[in-house]
């Protein structure tokens, strides 16, 4: 079984739970409409831990936090936790790519430093562009000196670091060169250099993240151009405590479908 | 004016920030050595007949880099303790609450340490299961699920399915970190031992951008 279905059949029974609204009783906890089906292929913990579509009054902290989620911190600045996206629908940016979907070429011009445009034996494993939100879970680590947000499909990384100004060294990357700061409570991430997969040259892109009270993240995405915003999109990170990370090695899952390495 | 800034560096040091005793860990990495593990006792490896046969069969074509014993060569993660111990892969540390994160510069990989007694097990997976605690300013992990199709260090030493590795993190200054990696394998070890790898720090905060799968590309690795 891969930890990609794995996670999402976990997903679905944390969902499941959460969905009916019993979530919040304290001692039997009824996971609703979670069957026998639902759990069979999910962690040894939540099959130990339900009985009859309740929590058991022994289950651990932890299982019960996995099963019913946990409160966000009432911190406005603390974006530590997990989630997954919503994308407003038909709006810029379309709609979550499917897992595998093919990148639309080769390196980005002046990136990578390669003049090939088509990378058909790297498959779906390869970065296309920064904004590589998907459905699957985003974790935030953040600090005093660092925000770093790792994408659970294709381990994929996106680093900032507060600071005042952009490193003069940063080379075009897919990831590009991100420095952070507080605008209030809203988390301003400002990041340059950012090379897109078949496309020439680099972009500079502006990001506003605020946490809402209900523990989600707004992201409003801007387009920089000759010191211009132009609005490129809204994201809204979705809270889920539910989730632990999943490790998924899509060189792996490449391999599986004739892509990449065979 | 001094008021406003306290407030400010208060407001940066809030409570996402890790304890101070545990600040020492974050940023860049990269070890010293050959990338092998030893036993910091300089004994032996107490590798048992069966495994020391296994490893010795294949060890020159792993270390040689065959993709058809070293996984990593097909830019699959190499996992843990080989990943950090290996001198040419820098990472990052960052640390929260949390969760504290080894950020690996080759491939974007990562290691993720929750910080929390270990769970059950749901892998294997290429990095283990990873669970953490800070003994005062000591970072102590976990690690157990370890991936089949890994080694533990660069010469393909082997692990078994339930192999358990217990992992201490000390600083030794400013510049170098310490790692002790407690190895208790019943099913390939005849007892449980322990390697030594030193870190030395280097400057930054981040590791850069690569992407295995396009460098293998461009050197004309994949089938197209």
């Amino acid at each position: 079984m891969s930890a990609r279905w794995r996670s999402h059949r976990r997903a679905g029974l944390c969902a499941c739970a959460a969905a009916v609204g019993l979530w919040a009783m304290p001692a039997m906890a009824q996971v609703g409409a979670a069957t026998l089906d639902d759990i069979v292929d999910a962690p040894p913990q939540f099959k130990e831990a339900l009985s009859g579509g309740r929590i058991k009054p022994q289950a651990s902290e932890l299982t019960r936090q996995n099963i019913q989620g946990a409160p966000p911190s009432k911190d406005p600045r603390d974006l530590n936790g997990m989630y997954n996206f919503l994308r407003a629908p038909g709006g810029p940016g379309g709609a979550p790519r499917a897992p595998g979907g093919p990148p639309p070429g080769g390196p980005p011009a002046g990136g990578l430093a390669s003049p090939r445009v088509s990378n058909v034996g790297a498959g779906a494993c390869v970065i296309n562009t920064f904004a590589g939100l998907t459905s699957y879970s985003t974790t935030i680590l953040i600090n005093a000196r660092q925000v770093l947000f790792l994408m659970e499909e294709n381990h994929l990384l996106r680093w900032a670091t507060f600071a005042d100004r952009h490193d003069s060294a940063a080379k075009p990357s897919f990831t590009g060169d991100s420095i952070a700061r507080w605008d209030g409570d809203t988390l301003v991430i400002d990041t340059t250099q950012v090379a897109t997969r078949g496309k020439p040259g680099t972009d500079h892109y502006v990001e506003r993240m605020t946490k809402q009270a209900d523990g989600n993240v707004a992201i409003e995405r801007f387009r920089e151009t000759d010191g211009q915003l132009t609005p490129v999109e809204k994201v809204t990170l979705r809270w889920r405590p539910d989730l632990h990370y999943v490790e998924d090695i899509c060189e792996d899952f490449g391999e599986a479908f004739g892509i990449g390495y065979q | 004016m001094m008021a406003k800034g306290m407030m400010m560096a208060l407001a940066l040091l809030g409570a996402a920030a890790p304890a101070a005793a545990q600040d020492w860990i974050e940023g860049v990495w990269q070890a010293r050595g050959d990338g092998m593990l030893k036993p910091a006792d300089g004994k032996p490896i107490p590798l048992k007949p069966e495994a020391a046969k296994a490893w010795n069969a294949q060890k020159a074509a792993f270390m040689a880099g065959d993709p058809k014993v070293d996984f990593s060569r097909r830019c699959k993660p190499p996992g843990e303790p080989r990943m950090m111990s290996d001198p040419k892969t820098p990472f990052a540390v960052i640390v929260t609450k949390p969760r504290v994160l080894f950020a690996y510069q080759w491939n974007r990989l990562v290691r993720m340490i929750e910080m929390e007694p270990p769970r059950e097990v749901i892998g294997p997976v290429y990095f283990g299961q990873n669970a953490g605690h800070w003994e005062g300013d000591t970072l102590v992990v976990d690690v157990q699920a370890l991936h089949p199709n890994t080694g533990l260090d660069r010469s393909g030493l082997p692990h078994g399915e339930r192999a358990r590795l217990t992992e201490r993190f000390r600083s030794l200054g400013p510049k170098q970190m310490e790692a002790t990696i407690t190895i208790n394998d019943p099913e390939t070890y005849s007892a449980p031992w322990t390697a030594r790898v030193v870190f030395d720090r280097l400057p930054g905060l981040t590791v850069k951008e690569d992407i295995c799968l396009d460098r293998e590309n461009l050197a004309g690795k994949l089938k197209q």
